[in-house]
Protein backbone atom coordinates (compact mmCIF):
# COMPACT_ATOMS: atom_id res chain seq x y z
CA UNK A 1 0.00 0.00 0.00
CA UNK A 2 2.79 2.23 1.01
CA UNK A 3 4.40 1.32 -2.38
CA UNK A 4 1.37 2.31 -4.12
CA UNK A 5 1.23 5.61 -2.57
CA UNK A 6 4.47 6.15 -3.60
CA UNK A 7 4.43 5.50 -7.30
CA UNK A 8 0.92 7.58 -7.26
CA UNK A 9 2.43 9.92 -5.31
CA UNK A 10 5.45 10.26 -7.82
CA UNK A 11 2.93 9.95 -11.09
CA UNK A 12 1.29 13.19 -9.77
CA UNK A 13 4.52 15.00 -9.29
CA UNK A 14 5.75 13.76 -13.13
CA UNK A 15 1.99 15.17 -14.62
CA UNK A 16 2.56 18.11 -12.68
CA UNK A 17 6.30 19.11 -13.85
CA UNK A 18 4.68 18.16 -17.38
CA UNK A 19 1.50 20.50 -17.16
CA UNK A 20 3.85 23.38 -15.83
CA UNK A 21 6.02 23.17 -18.49
CA UNK A 22 3.20 23.00 -20.82
CA UNK A 23 1.91 26.11 -20.30
CA UNK A 24 5.24 27.55 -20.61
CA UNK A 25 5.77 26.21 -23.74
CA UNK A 26 2.04 27.90 -24.69
CA UNK A 27 3.37 30.97 -23.51
CA UNK A 28 7.08 31.06 -25.00
CA UNK A 29 6.05 29.02 -27.64
CA UNK A 30 2.52 28.89 -28.77
CA UNK A 31 3.53 27.64 -32.67
CA UNK A 32 5.63 24.91 -32.05
CA UNK A 33 8.50 26.54 -33.80
CA UNK A 34 11.03 26.86 -31.45
CA UNK A 35 11.00 23.40 -30.18
CA UNK A 36 10.54 21.79 -33.50
CA UNK A 37 13.71 23.85 -34.82
CA UNK A 38 15.75 22.82 -31.35
CA UNK A 39 14.57 19.31 -31.62
CA UNK A 40 15.19 18.66 -35.44
CA UNK A 41 18.43 20.55 -35.06
CA UNK A 42 19.48 18.07 -31.68
CA UNK A 43 18.50 14.73 -33.68
CA UNK A 44 20.48 16.18 -36.58
CA UNK A 45 23.48 16.38 -34.68
CA UNK A 46 22.96 13.24 -32.74
CA UNK A 47 23.36 11.39 -35.95
CA UNK A 48 25.75 13.76 -37.49
CA UNK A 49 28.29 13.01 -34.71
CA UNK A 50 27.46 9.37 -35.19
CA UNK A 51 28.27 9.52 -39.07
CA UNK A 52 31.55 11.66 -38.07
CA UNK A 53 32.93 9.14 -35.97
CA UNK A 54 32.05 5.90 -37.67
CA UNK A 55 33.12 7.82 -41.12
CA UNK A 56 37.09 8.30 -39.50
CA UNK A 57 36.64 5.20 -37.32
CA UNK A 58 36.00 2.75 -40.50
CA UNK A 59 39.00 4.91 -41.93
CA UNK A 60 41.16 4.25 -39.36
CA UNK A 61 40.44 0.87 -38.54
CA UNK A 62 41.32 -0.27 -42.35
CA UNK A 63 44.81 1.55 -42.34
CA UNK A 64 45.66 -0.25 -39.41
CA UNK A 65 44.78 -3.20 -41.35
CA UNK A 66 46.36 -2.38 -44.12
CA UNK A 67 49.31 -1.45 -41.48
CA UNK A 68 49.52 -5.00 -40.13
CA UNK A 69 49.09 -6.69 -43.05
CA UNK A 70 52.48 -4.64 -45.07
CA UNK A 71 54.72 -5.10 -41.92
CA UNK A 72 54.05 -9.16 -42.23
CA UNK A 73 54.20 -8.98 -45.87
CA UNK A 74 51.05 -9.79 -47.15
CA UNK A 75 50.52 -6.35 -49.06
CA UNK A 76 49.12 -8.59 -52.03
CA UNK A 77 46.00 -9.15 -49.57
CA UNK A 78 44.89 -5.85 -49.65
CA UNK A 79 41.82 -5.42 -51.45
CA UNK A 80 40.53 -2.04 -52.37
CA UNK A 81 37.27 -2.70 -53.28
CA UNK A 82 35.43 -4.92 -50.56
CA UNK A 83 31.86 -4.13 -52.11
CA UNK A 84 29.25 -6.66 -52.75
CA UNK A 85 27.45 -6.17 -56.15
CA UNK A 86 23.81 -5.37 -55.97
CA UNK A 87 23.29 -9.14 -58.28
CA UNK A 88 25.18 -10.83 -55.74
CA UNK A 89 23.11 -9.86 -52.76
CA UNK A 90 20.09 -10.47 -55.06
CA UNK A 91 21.33 -14.23 -55.44
CA UNK A 92 22.13 -14.59 -51.94
CA UNK A 93 18.76 -13.08 -50.53
CA UNK A 94 17.16 -15.52 -53.11
CA UNK A 95 19.02 -18.54 -52.15
CA UNK A 96 18.00 -17.69 -48.65
CA UNK A 97 14.57 -17.42 -49.42
CA UNK A 98 14.69 -20.51 -50.91
CA UNK A 99 16.10 -22.05 -48.01
CA UNK A 100 13.67 -21.58 -46.04
CA UNK A 101 10.80 -21.94 -48.40
CA UNK A 102 12.03 -25.63 -49.15
CA UNK A 103 10.63 -25.88 -44.91
CA UNK A 104 7.11 -25.96 -45.70
CA UNK A 105 5.38 -26.00 -42.95
CA UNK A 106 2.15 -26.11 -44.50
CA UNK A 107 1.77 -29.32 -45.80
CA UNK A 108 -1.97 -31.36 -46.44
CA UNK A 109 -2.15 -33.16 -43.36
CA UNK A 110 -4.78 -35.54 -45.02
CA UNK A 111 -2.95 -38.29 -46.05
CA UNK A 112 -5.80 -41.28 -47.65
CA UNK A 113 -5.45 -42.48 -50.84
CA UNK A 114 -8.27 -40.84 -53.12
CA UNK A 115 -9.46 -43.15 -55.18
CA UNK A 116 -9.70 -42.37 -58.91
CA UNK A 117 -12.56 -44.94 -60.99
CA UNK A 118 -11.12 -44.91 -64.14
CA UNK A 119 -13.46 -47.90 -66.72
CA UNK A 120 -9.73 -48.00 -68.98
CA UNK A 121 -6.71 -48.92 -68.06
CA UNK A 122 -3.71 -50.19 -69.79
CA UNK A 123 -2.60 -52.23 -67.24
CA UNK A 124 -5.72 -54.16 -67.62
CA UNK A 125 -6.28 -53.38 -71.54
CA UNK A 126 -5.89 -56.88 -73.38
CA UNK A 127 -4.82 -55.50 -76.32
CA UNK A 128 -1.37 -55.01 -75.00
CA UNK A 129 -1.10 -58.71 -73.98
CA UNK A 130 -1.40 -59.47 -77.61
CA UNK A 131 1.09 -59.86 -80.13
CA UNK A 132 0.94 -56.85 -82.79
CA UNK A 133 1.37 -57.81 -86.11
CA UNK A 134 3.09 -55.08 -88.29
CA UNK A 135 1.21 -54.08 -91.27
CA UNK A 136 2.41 -53.34 -94.68
CA UNK B 1 -46.87 -19.40 -7.94
CA UNK B 2 -46.72 -15.94 -8.39
CA UNK B 3 -44.04 -15.16 -6.48
CA UNK B 4 -41.92 -17.87 -8.08
CA UNK B 5 -42.58 -16.28 -11.96
CA UNK B 6 -41.63 -12.59 -10.20
CA UNK B 7 -38.50 -14.21 -9.07
CA UNK B 8 -37.58 -15.83 -12.20
CA UNK B 9 -38.16 -12.94 -14.21
CA UNK B 10 -36.19 -10.53 -12.01
CA UNK B 11 -33.72 -13.28 -12.31
CA UNK B 12 -33.58 -13.20 -16.41
CA UNK B 13 -33.93 -9.23 -15.82
CA UNK B 14 -30.70 -9.14 -14.08
CA UNK B 15 -28.89 -11.88 -15.81
CA UNK B 16 -29.83 -9.94 -19.50
CA UNK B 17 -28.30 -6.64 -17.53
CA UNK B 18 -25.25 -8.75 -17.25
CA UNK B 19 -25.04 -9.65 -20.82
CA UNK B 20 -23.27 -7.39 -23.05
CA UNK B 21 -26.66 -6.37 -25.25
CA UNK B 22 -27.98 -3.91 -23.50
CA UNK B 23 -24.90 -2.00 -23.17
CA UNK B 24 -24.43 -2.14 -27.06
CA UNK B 25 -23.87 1.39 -28.44
CA UNK B 26 -22.77 2.24 -31.94
CA UNK B 27 -19.39 3.36 -31.21
CA UNK B 28 -19.27 -0.55 -30.08
CA UNK B 29 -20.35 -1.62 -33.25
CA UNK B 30 -17.60 0.76 -35.17
CA UNK B 31 -15.24 -0.33 -33.32
CA UNK B 32 -15.92 -3.79 -33.89
CA UNK B 33 -16.16 -2.82 -37.66
CA UNK B 34 -12.85 -1.41 -37.44
CA UNK B 35 -11.42 -5.01 -35.53
CA UNK B 36 -12.83 -7.15 -38.36
CA UNK B 37 -10.94 -4.16 -40.82
CA UNK B 38 -8.08 -5.00 -39.06
CA UNK B 39 -7.97 -8.48 -38.75
CA UNK B 40 -8.88 -8.88 -42.61
CA UNK B 41 -5.83 -6.62 -43.97
CA UNK B 42 -3.47 -9.06 -41.79
CA UNK B 43 -4.87 -12.03 -43.10
CA UNK B 44 -5.90 -10.95 -46.88
CA UNK B 45 -3.15 -8.74 -47.43
CA UNK B 46 -0.01 -9.56 -45.10
CA UNK B 47 -0.20 -6.09 -43.77
CA UNK B 48 2.18 -6.67 -40.53
CA UNK B 49 -0.10 -9.48 -39.36
CA UNK B 50 2.17 -9.62 -36.53
CA UNK B 51 1.12 -6.16 -34.98
CA UNK B 52 -2.83 -5.77 -36.99
CA UNK B 53 -3.77 -9.29 -35.70
CA UNK B 54 -3.44 -9.00 -31.59
CA UNK B 55 -4.30 -5.52 -32.19
CA UNK B 56 -7.35 -6.45 -34.04
CA UNK B 57 -8.15 -8.71 -31.58
CA UNK B 58 -7.91 -6.76 -29.18
CA UNK B 59 -10.24 -4.09 -30.03
CA UNK B 60 -12.53 -6.87 -30.16
CA UNK B 61 -11.90 -8.01 -26.50
CA UNK B 62 -12.23 -4.31 -25.71
CA UNK B 63 -14.84 -3.50 -27.15
CA UNK B 64 -17.50 -6.47 -25.98
CA UNK B 65 -19.41 -4.01 -23.47
CA UNK B 66 -20.47 -5.20 -19.82
CA UNK B 67 -21.89 -4.29 -16.55
CA UNK B 68 -19.88 -1.25 -15.06
CA UNK B 69 -19.51 -0.12 -11.77
CA UNK B 70 -20.33 -4.41 -10.68
CA UNK B 71 -16.91 -4.90 -9.83
CA UNK B 72 -16.27 -7.44 -12.52
CA UNK B 73 -12.88 -6.57 -12.88
CA UNK B 74 -12.86 -7.70 -16.29
CA UNK B 75 -11.81 -4.15 -18.48
CA UNK B 76 -8.69 -2.87 -19.32
CA UNK B 77 -9.27 0.35 -17.34
CA UNK B 78 -10.32 -1.56 -14.42
CA UNK B 79 -8.49 -1.80 -11.43
CA UNK B 80 -7.37 -5.33 -10.40
CA UNK B 81 -8.21 -7.07 -13.71
CA UNK B 82 -6.21 -9.09 -15.67
CA UNK B 83 -6.15 -7.23 -18.40
CA UNK B 84 -5.41 -3.96 -16.61
CA UNK B 85 -2.53 -5.82 -14.68
CA UNK B 86 -1.16 -6.62 -19.09
CA UNK B 87 -1.93 -2.93 -19.80
CA UNK B 88 0.53 -1.93 -16.81
CA UNK B 89 3.57 -2.66 -19.55
CA UNK B 90 1.96 -0.26 -21.79
CA UNK B 91 1.52 2.77 -19.42
CA UNK B 92 4.74 2.49 -17.64
CA UNK B 93 6.61 1.89 -20.69
CA UNK B 94 8.14 -1.36 -19.97
CA UNK B 95 7.20 -3.18 -23.18
CA UNK B 96 8.44 -0.64 -25.60
CA UNK B 97 12.31 -1.09 -24.35
CA UNK B 98 11.98 -4.41 -24.35
CA UNK B 99 10.90 -4.33 -27.92
CA UNK B 100 13.54 -2.53 -29.01
CA UNK B 101 16.11 -5.30 -26.97
CA UNK B 102 14.91 -7.83 -29.54
CA UNK B 103 15.23 -5.19 -32.39
CA UNK B 104 18.50 -4.79 -31.47
CA UNK B 105 18.90 -8.60 -31.70
CA UNK B 106 17.74 -8.42 -35.29
CA UNK B 107 18.83 -5.68 -36.61
CA UNK B 108 21.88 -5.90 -38.61
CA UNK B 109 23.84 -2.76 -39.12
CA UNK B 110 26.33 -3.19 -41.54
CA UNK B 111 24.92 -1.52 -44.29
CA UNK B 112 24.78 1.81 -42.15
CA UNK B 113 28.27 0.82 -41.58
CA UNK B 114 29.43 0.73 -44.57
CA UNK B 115 28.21 4.23 -45.67
CA UNK B 116 27.74 5.91 -42.65
CA UNK B 117 26.36 9.38 -44.76
CA UNK B 118 23.20 7.33 -44.90
CA UNK B 119 22.47 8.17 -41.07
CA UNK B 120 21.65 11.51 -41.99
CA UNK B 121 18.46 10.22 -43.80
CA UNK B 122 17.49 8.86 -40.66
CA UNK B 123 17.73 12.45 -39.41
CA UNK B 124 16.10 14.13 -41.74
CA UNK B 125 12.84 11.92 -41.83
CA UNK B 126 12.31 12.69 -38.35
CA UNK B 127 10.92 16.16 -40.02
CA UNK B 128 7.56 14.22 -39.84
CA UNK B 129 7.78 14.56 -35.76
CA UNK B 130 8.44 17.84 -35.76
CA UNK B 131 5.84 19.01 -38.49
CA UNK B 132 2.27 16.72 -36.83
CA UNK B 133 3.94 18.74 -33.77
CA UNK B 134 3.64 21.93 -35.12
CA UNK B 135 -0.07 21.31 -36.79
CA UNK B 136 -0.96 19.38 -33.46
CA UNK B 137 -0.38 22.47 -31.47
CA UNK B 138 -1.91 24.79 -34.53
CA UNK B 139 -5.64 22.43 -33.84
CA UNK B 140 -5.73 23.11 -30.04
CA UNK B 141 -3.92 20.10 -28.75
CA UNK B 142 -1.71 21.14 -25.60
CA UNK B 143 2.12 20.89 -26.10
CA UNK B 144 2.61 17.65 -24.27
CA UNK B 145 -0.32 15.99 -26.57
CA UNK B 146 0.92 17.48 -29.48
CA UNK B 147 4.42 15.88 -29.02
CA UNK B 148 2.80 12.76 -27.99
CA UNK B 149 1.29 12.33 -30.98
CA UNK B 150 4.05 13.89 -33.60
CA UNK B 151 6.06 10.90 -32.95
CA UNK B 152 4.17 8.85 -34.65
CA UNK B 153 5.64 9.93 -37.41
CA UNK B 154 8.52 8.38 -36.38
CA UNK B 155 6.91 5.30 -37.29
CA UNK B 156 8.09 3.40 -34.71
CA UNK B 157 4.74 1.82 -32.24
CA UNK B 158 6.90 1.39 -29.55
CA UNK B 159 8.59 4.77 -29.37
CA UNK B 160 5.14 6.14 -30.02
CA UNK B 161 3.88 3.93 -27.04
CA UNK B 162 6.91 5.03 -25.11
CA UNK B 163 6.35 8.68 -25.20
CA UNK B 164 2.46 8.72 -25.30
CA UNK B 165 3.01 7.09 -22.08
CA UNK B 166 4.85 9.05 -20.71
CA UNK B 167 3.52 12.35 -21.78
CA UNK B 168 0.11 11.82 -22.38
CA UNK B 169 -1.33 8.44 -21.16
CA UNK B 170 -4.99 9.14 -21.81
CA UNK B 171 -3.76 9.25 -25.75
CA UNK B 172 -1.92 5.88 -25.82
CA UNK B 173 -4.32 3.66 -27.22
CA UNK B 174 -5.06 6.10 -30.20
CA UNK B 175 -1.53 6.96 -30.68
CA UNK B 176 -0.55 3.80 -30.64
CA UNK B 177 -3.30 2.20 -32.96
CA UNK B 178 -2.87 5.16 -35.48
CA UNK B 179 1.16 4.53 -35.07
CA UNK B 180 0.48 0.51 -36.08
CA UNK B 181 -2.23 1.07 -38.31
CA UNK B 182 0.18 3.73 -41.02
CA UNK B 183 3.09 1.80 -40.82
CA UNK B 184 1.21 -1.22 -42.03
CA UNK B 185 0.14 1.30 -44.67
CA UNK B 186 3.54 2.07 -45.23
CA UNK B 187 3.38 0.53 -48.77
CA UNK B 188 0.19 2.94 -49.43
CA UNK B 189 1.27 5.93 -48.76
CA UNK B 190 4.83 6.52 -49.11
CA UNK B 191 5.19 5.59 -52.95
CA UNK B 192 2.87 8.06 -54.44
CA UNK B 193 5.02 10.77 -52.71
CA UNK B 194 8.37 9.12 -53.80
CA UNK B 195 6.86 9.48 -57.25
CA UNK B 196 6.26 12.80 -57.29
CA UNK B 197 8.94 13.94 -55.27
CA UNK B 198 11.60 12.52 -58.04
CA UNK B 199 12.84 12.83 -61.52
CA UNK B 200 13.19 9.78 -63.67
CA UNK B 201 17.05 10.11 -63.66
CA UNK B 202 17.00 10.24 -60.12
CA UNK B 203 14.90 6.98 -59.78
CA UNK B 204 17.33 4.96 -62.18
CA UNK B 205 21.00 5.99 -59.81
CA UNK B 206 23.06 2.69 -59.28
CA UNK B 207 24.57 3.17 -55.95
CA UNK B 208 27.95 2.02 -54.98
CA UNK B 209 27.72 -1.58 -53.63
CA UNK B 210 27.97 -1.45 -49.84
CA UNK B 211 31.31 -2.81 -48.60
CA UNK B 212 31.83 -6.03 -46.39
CA UNK B 213 32.10 -4.54 -43.06
CA UNK B 214 34.13 -6.55 -40.35
CA UNK B 215 33.67 -7.92 -37.39
CA UNK B 216 35.75 -5.22 -35.11
CA UNK B 217 33.11 -2.45 -36.32
CA UNK B 218 29.91 -4.32 -35.79
CA UNK B 219 31.08 -4.71 -32.18
CA UNK B 220 32.12 -1.12 -31.93
CA UNK B 221 29.00 0.37 -33.44
CA UNK B 222 26.64 -0.44 -30.39
CA UNK B 223 29.58 0.78 -28.01
CA UNK B 224 30.05 4.03 -29.20
CA UNK B 225 26.37 4.43 -30.32
CA UNK B 226 25.03 4.19 -27.38
CA UNK B 227 27.68 6.56 -25.59
CA UNK B 228 27.32 9.14 -27.99
CA UNK B 229 23.79 9.31 -28.70
CA UNK B 230 22.77 8.78 -24.91
CA UNK B 231 25.13 11.79 -23.83
CA UNK B 232 23.26 13.87 -26.37
CA UNK B 233 20.07 12.86 -25.46
CA UNK B 234 20.37 10.62 -22.29
CA UNK B 235 15.93 10.55 -21.61
CA UNK B 236 16.26 7.59 -24.57
CA UNK B 237 18.45 5.95 -22.22
CA UNK B 238 15.84 3.11 -22.00
CA UNK B 239 15.14 2.68 -25.71
CA UNK B 240 18.56 3.26 -27.00
CA UNK B 241 20.10 1.36 -24.37
CA UNK B 242 18.27 -1.17 -25.04
CA UNK B 243 18.40 -1.56 -29.00
CA UNK B 244 22.18 -1.25 -28.54
CA UNK B 245 22.75 -3.90 -25.98
CA UNK B 246 20.08 -6.36 -28.46
CA UNK B 247 22.57 -5.35 -30.94
CA UNK B 248 25.93 -5.84 -29.13
CA UNK B 249 24.53 -9.97 -28.15
CA UNK B 250 23.76 -10.31 -31.37
CA UNK B 251 27.19 -9.27 -32.79
CA UNK B 252 29.78 -9.95 -29.90
CA UNK B 253 28.95 -13.58 -31.15
CA UNK B 254 29.27 -15.07 -28.03
CA UNK B 255 26.10 -14.56 -26.44
CA UNK B 256 24.12 -16.11 -29.16
CA UNK B 257 21.45 -17.71 -26.27
CA UNK B 258 20.56 -14.55 -25.17
CA UNK B 259 20.32 -13.30 -28.50
CA UNK B 260 18.39 -15.83 -29.45
CA UNK B 261 15.79 -15.47 -26.81
CA UNK B 262 15.43 -11.58 -27.09
CA UNK B 263 15.01 -11.97 -30.99
CA UNK B 264 12.68 -15.08 -30.64
CA UNK B 265 10.32 -15.93 -27.75
CA UNK B 266 11.04 -12.40 -25.58
CA UNK B 267 10.04 -10.13 -28.56
CA UNK B 268 7.38 -12.38 -29.43
CA UNK B 269 5.89 -12.81 -26.32
CA UNK B 270 5.74 -8.98 -25.58
CA UNK B 271 4.63 -8.62 -29.15
CA UNK B 272 1.18 -10.22 -28.27
CA UNK B 273 1.01 -8.49 -24.63
CA UNK B 274 1.54 -4.44 -26.24
CA UNK B 275 -1.35 -5.70 -29.38
CA UNK B 276 -3.56 -7.05 -27.49
CA UNK B 277 -3.48 -4.63 -24.40
CA UNK B 278 -2.85 -1.51 -26.55
CA UNK B 279 -6.12 -3.64 -29.01
CA UNK B 280 -8.10 -3.52 -25.63
CA UNK B 281 -7.53 0.00 -24.32
CA UNK B 282 -9.45 1.39 -27.27
CA UNK B 283 -13.14 0.77 -25.94
CA UNK B 284 -15.49 2.78 -27.46
CA UNK B 285 -16.56 4.74 -24.55
CA UNK B 286 -13.49 6.07 -24.32
CA UNK B 287 -11.77 5.89 -27.84
CA UNK B 288 -14.14 7.17 -30.30
CA UNK B 289 -13.73 11.37 -29.72
CA UNK B 290 -12.60 13.61 -31.91
CA UNK B 291 -9.36 13.99 -30.30
CA UNK B 292 -9.03 10.41 -31.74
CA UNK B 293 -10.12 11.24 -34.89
CA UNK B 294 -7.73 14.11 -35.26
CA UNK B 295 -4.90 11.92 -33.92
CA UNK B 296 -5.23 9.37 -36.75
CA UNK B 297 -5.64 12.58 -39.81
CA UNK B 298 -2.49 14.19 -37.79
CA UNK B 299 -0.63 10.60 -37.95
CA UNK B 300 -0.94 10.63 -41.75
CA UNK B 301 -0.05 14.12 -42.24
CA UNK B 302 3.15 13.13 -40.17
CA UNK B 303 4.00 9.76 -42.22
CA UNK B 304 3.25 12.10 -45.22
CA UNK B 305 6.06 14.77 -44.02
CA UNK B 306 8.60 12.11 -42.52
CA UNK B 307 8.87 10.25 -45.90
CA UNK B 308 9.11 14.11 -48.02
CA UNK B 309 11.86 15.03 -45.22
CA UNK B 310 13.36 11.78 -45.99
CA UNK B 311 13.12 11.99 -49.81
CA UNK B 312 14.10 15.41 -50.63
CA UNK B 313 17.16 15.67 -47.61
CA UNK B 314 18.30 12.42 -50.32
CA UNK B 315 18.18 15.05 -53.16
CA UNK B 316 20.39 17.81 -51.36
CA UNK B 317 22.88 15.07 -50.36
CA UNK B 318 22.90 14.42 -54.30
CA UNK B 319 24.15 18.28 -54.41
CA UNK B 320 27.22 17.67 -52.24
CA UNK B 321 28.18 14.38 -53.69
CA UNK B 322 30.45 13.58 -56.40
CA UNK B 323 28.99 11.27 -59.49
CA UNK B 324 29.40 7.63 -58.41
CA UNK B 325 29.00 8.55 -54.97
CA UNK B 326 24.99 9.56 -55.32
CA UNK B 327 22.19 8.68 -53.65
CA UNK B 328 18.89 7.04 -55.39
CA UNK B 329 16.55 9.78 -53.55
CA UNK B 330 13.86 6.68 -53.32
CA UNK B 331 15.97 5.20 -50.35
CA UNK B 332 15.50 8.95 -48.15
CA UNK B 333 11.35 7.34 -48.02
CA UNK B 334 13.41 4.41 -45.16
CA UNK B 335 14.77 7.47 -42.98
CA UNK B 336 10.94 6.59 -40.93
CA UNK B 337 11.61 3.75 -39.10
CA UNK B 338 8.88 1.19 -40.09
CA UNK B 339 11.85 -1.39 -40.78
CA UNK B 340 11.90 -3.39 -42.74
CA UNK B 341 8.40 -1.60 -44.69
CA UNK B 342 9.82 1.49 -45.53
CA UNK B 343 13.15 0.03 -47.04
CA UNK B 344 10.68 -2.52 -48.72
CA UNK B 345 8.89 0.25 -50.33
CA UNK B 346 12.09 1.75 -51.95
CA UNK B 347 13.29 -1.78 -53.06
CA UNK B 348 9.49 -2.24 -54.84
CA UNK B 349 9.19 1.20 -56.42
CA UNK B 350 13.41 1.26 -57.87
CA UNK B 351 12.60 -1.70 -59.74
CA UNK B 352 9.81 -0.45 -61.23
CA UNK B 353 12.33 2.04 -62.58
CA UNK B 354 15.13 -0.40 -63.23
CA UNK B 355 14.82 -4.25 -63.30
CA UNK B 356 18.11 -4.64 -62.04
CA UNK B 357 18.72 -1.95 -59.54
CA UNK B 358 18.31 -3.38 -56.14
CA UNK B 359 17.77 -0.56 -53.18
CA UNK B 360 17.29 -2.99 -50.36
CA UNK B 361 20.55 -3.06 -49.15
CA UNK B 362 21.32 0.87 -49.39
CA UNK B 363 17.66 1.24 -47.95
CA UNK B 364 18.27 -0.68 -44.54
CA UNK B 365 20.53 1.73 -44.02
CA UNK B 366 18.55 4.79 -43.33
CA UNK B 367 15.82 2.67 -42.25
CA UNK B 368 17.87 1.51 -39.12
CA UNK B 369 19.28 5.06 -38.93
CA UNK B 370 15.62 6.24 -38.02
CA UNK B 371 15.28 3.32 -35.26
CA UNK B 372 18.00 5.55 -33.64
CA UNK B 373 16.73 9.25 -34.43
CA UNK B 374 13.26 8.19 -33.14
CA UNK B 375 14.26 7.39 -30.02
CA UNK B 376 16.35 10.34 -30.01
CA UNK B 377 13.67 12.08 -30.61
CA UNK B 378 11.40 10.55 -28.20
CA UNK B 379 14.27 11.76 -26.03
CA UNK B 380 14.34 14.89 -26.46
CA UNK B 381 10.70 15.68 -26.47
CA UNK B 382 10.83 14.05 -22.99
CA UNK B 383 13.48 16.10 -21.73
CA UNK B 384 11.38 19.20 -23.03
CA UNK B 385 8.40 18.47 -21.09
CA UNK B 386 9.70 16.38 -18.07
CA UNK B 387 13.18 18.43 -17.31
Amino acid sequence: MFLGLLQQTAADTSAAIIHKNSVKFLELDPWGIGMAVIGYLVVFAALLFLYLIFANLTKALNLNIKRLLRREGKAEEIKEDQSISGEVNAAIAMAIHLYYSEMHDKEDTVLTISKVSRTYSPWSSKIYGLRQHPRF
Amino acid sequence: MGNLFDFMAHGFEQFFQYTAFPHFTIGHIVMIIVALAFINLAITKEYEPLLLIPIGFGILIGNIPFLQDANLQIGVYEPGSVMNYLYFGVIKGIYPPLIFLGIGAMTDFSTLLSNPKLLLLGAAAQLGIFGAYIIALSLGYLPEQAAAIGIIGGADGPTAIFLASKLAPDLVGAIAVSAYSYMALVPVIQPPIMRLLTTDKERVIRMKPPRSVSKLEKILFPIVGLILTTLISPSAMPLLGMLFFGNLLKESGVTKRLADTAKGAMIDIVTILIGLTVGASTQATTFLTAKSVGIFALGAVSFMIATCGGVIFAKVMNLFLKEGNKINPLIGNAGVSAVPDSARVSQVVGLEYDKTNHLLMHAMAPNVAGVIGSAVVAGILLSFFMG
